[in-house]
């Protein structure tokens, strides 16, 4: 008997929305309403910690996430079909990990990023799971890179261990892309090399039952 | 395209060795030799591992030869059982892509009789640790992992624990090796049974033979 065991590992889903396409358009839309000269953009990239504010569709990149404000996609009713067509799908992943309870949507937001733009290293706690869609993206956009979380585990881990795993993840996003982790896994992304938008619609789960073992 | 992909594992190898009676038969016989030497320094374990006693006695909380001067690696009567169980390792670093140099760094033999058990600990700052049990009588303590994401898991609420942090437990039987990460914390059960759990524990690193362990 010998068996290799990948143990302790952070499940993540990874998965092409039915439809993206046309999923995509009517998001569009709506993002030209939630973003018109109006509205308040929080600026993205090295000012992202800074929690400014401009109605400008600003060149470091903008989003309508606000915590001090109820400004949340999933309460915005022109979403609802868009928090509705992934809600089978989020079931399914939770059941293909042995949880069939009750789960519901925290918050939501969208986030453009243009030319240069990027996400610093953050994650999302205490929230229980996190959760990126591309609405629209294009090669070189600026791929999300998700780090170990076995961070004091591997404080001092030498580079002649790094064979055994402790990488970061990196995934390439693509049109109608879906992406669930758990909210504890620290992600950022590479800046957009391209001359055209990265946009995304970010959102949070908490799941409500107890588990069963 | 709808995939579930098992980010950032932790890899371990569990596995029975070959010729494990013969193996356990000669180690049995070398460990009571190294045990019934009256010179022999044994440090305690169970409750009393954190405070080093260390004395000729076969303490009653158990007791191994890991002290600042006994290392079975440089003993040539535990020569054969590492050259056997070298195969064994490098094959499962070839299966992980790593085709490298390696080597032990250190080794030790434990004994855990009835009511005996290892606390919480890592083996931090080597790289990979092994346990090898020599004799293992049923419910003498399984060993148990614990999830290395310790800062990420720190605020997780039970309604989330079916996402897989969780400890991870193995059952010891004679002639079965687990080789872990070294980070990676563990302890075991106390043993249940009558007779002596017996273990043969060790680190190893990778590269070449240049890594001096303290005092060894």
């Amino acid at each position: 008997m010998k068996t290799i065991r990948p143990l302790f590992a952070v499940p993540t889903l990874e998965a092409i929305v039915d439809n993206y396409e046309e999923i995509n358009q009517k998001l569009l839309k709506e993002l030209d309403t939630i973003f018109d000269k109006e509205s308040n953009k929080r600026i993205l990239s090295h000012k992202w910690n800074e929690y400014q504010w401009t109605k400008e569709k600003h060149s470091l990149g903008y989003t309508n996430f606000d915590p001090t404000k109820p400004t949340s996609l999933t309460d915005n009713h022109n979403f609802n079909f868009f928090f509705d067509h992934l809600s089978q799908l989020i079931t399914e992943f939770f059941a293909q990990l042995d949880y069939c309870g009750e789960w519901n949507y925290v918050n939501g937001w969208a986030s453009v990023y243009p030319k240069g733009a990027w996400v610093p290293l953050h994650d999302h706690r205490p929230l229980h799971w996190s959760a990126a869609y591309y609405v629209k993206t294009h090669k070189d956009c600026g791929n999300i890179i998700f780090t170990d979380p076995k961070e004091y585990a591997l404080s001092n881990e030498p580079e002649n261990t790094r064979w055994r795993g402790n990488v970061m993840h990196s995934v390439e996003p693509t049109d109608g892309m879906l992406l669930i982790f758990p909210s504890y896994l620290k992600h950022e992304t590479l800046p957009n090399a391209v001359d055209e938008d990265r946009i995304i619609i970010s959102f949070n789960i908490q799941t409500t039952t107890s588990p069963s073992r | 395209m709808k995939k579930i992909i098992q980010t950032f594992p932790t890899v371990m190898l569990e596995a029975i060795i070959d010729n494990e009676e013969e193996i356990n038969t000669k180690l049995c016989y070398e460990i009571k030799n190294l045990f019934n030497n009256k010179n022999t320094q044994k440090r305690a374990l169970s409750q009393q591992w954190e405070d080093f006693v260390v004395s000729t006695d076969n303490h009653s909380t158990g007791y191994s030869n890991f002290t600042t001067d006994s290392n079975l690696i440089k003993n040539d009567k535990f020569l054969f059982f590492y050259e056997h169980i070298n195969p064994l390792i490098s094959d499962f670093f070839a299966q992980l892509d790593y085709y490298g140099e390696w080597h032990f760094v250190n080794s030790w033999a434990a004994v855990y009789p009835k009511g005996a058990w290892v606390p919480l600990h890592d083996h931090k700052i080597m790289e990979w640790s092994g346990v090898y049990y020599v004799s293992a009588p049923k419910d003498c303590g399984d060993i148990v992992f614990t999830d290395p994401k310790e800062y990420a898991l720190a605020a997780e609420p039970p309604s989330t624990r079916w996402r897989g942090n969780y400890k991870q437990k193995f059952n010891p039987t004679n002639g079965k090796l687990i080789l872990f990460p070294s980070y990676i914390k563990h302890e075991t059960m106390p043993n249940l049974s009558e007779e002596d759990r017996i273990i043969i524990s060790f680190n190893i690193n990778t590269g070449k033979e240049n890594y001096k362990f303290p005092n060894l």
